[in-house]
């Protein structure tokens, strides 16, 4: 497994690489690797030729919104569809 | 202004009736999975294979389905031919998307059989299915 993962699109800096951050930062499996996925997805995406950018936003959610959401998500899907059948009628 | 008539659950109906294999997409699909939106129409991916081809059309017929341009429907020559065929129904629009942007048939295939794991599924473990009750 380890080999597959070396041979990959983030090998280069996983080989060798342990982090000494605890369990969170280490990959999926248990692997040892210690390249984020954001950092592979990026190799992957310059390799095609593309970048990603990130921005720093603030994080600010939307409790009404997310209570809303959260009701939503209690009702079984054919209710859902009632729902908004109902809704389009008002 | 008042919104045109829709019935998804009659369109669903029909589908099944004729065991049309297909995904709702679209924001039917989003209602579905819990958006808080509202919509007239009803969006399908449906398998393209050749006897689900037939059944589709079987379905189309049953619900007076017809282009929404005014051209005459042929589905076997529109299907296929524009990414996405608009018609209109007895029960409200409804669009035909044989293969969304981004995908591809064959995963598409793989999701329908999921689908119906899921159904199935349901049905084991809670004793009812996702059909939709009127």
């Amino acid at each position: 497994m380890e080999g597959r993962w070396s041979g990959g699109a983030g090998g280069t800096a996983a080989a060798g690489c342990r982090p000494e951050g605890g369990s969170a930062a280490v990959g999926p499996g248990g692997s040892g690797r210690c390249t984020s996925l954001l950092e592979t997805l990026r190799e992957i995406l310059r390799a095609c030729g593309y970048d990603l950018e990130t921005n720093l936003e603030p994080y600010e959610p939307d409790k009404r919104q997310d209570a809303q959401l959260d009701k939503t998500l209690q009702r079984a899907p054919q209710e859902r569809l009632q729902a908004m059948l109902r809704a389009r009628q008002r | 202004m008042a919104r045109p008539p829709f019935d998804p659950i009659a369109v669903l109906q029909a589908l099944d009736a004729e065991g049309v294999r297909y995904i709702v997409v679209g924001a039917l699909g989003r209602v579905i999975q819990g958006s808080p939106e509202l919509t007239d129409g009803i969006d399908i991916v449906p398998s393209m294979k050749d006897e689900n081809r037939r059944r589709l059309g079987a379905a189309l017929e049953e619900l007076k389905a017809r282009r929404a341009d005014g051209k005459p429907l042929k589905l076997e020559r529109d299907l296929g031919r524009q990414p996405m065929l608009e018609l209109r129904t007895t029960a409200g629009e409804l669009k035909l998307v044989p293969e969304p942007v981004g995908t591809r048939q064959q995963d598409l295939e793989i999701l329908q059989t999921t689908r119906r794991l899921i159904e199935l599924d349901h049905q084991r473990t809670r004793g009812r299915g996702l059909s939709i009750e009127r």
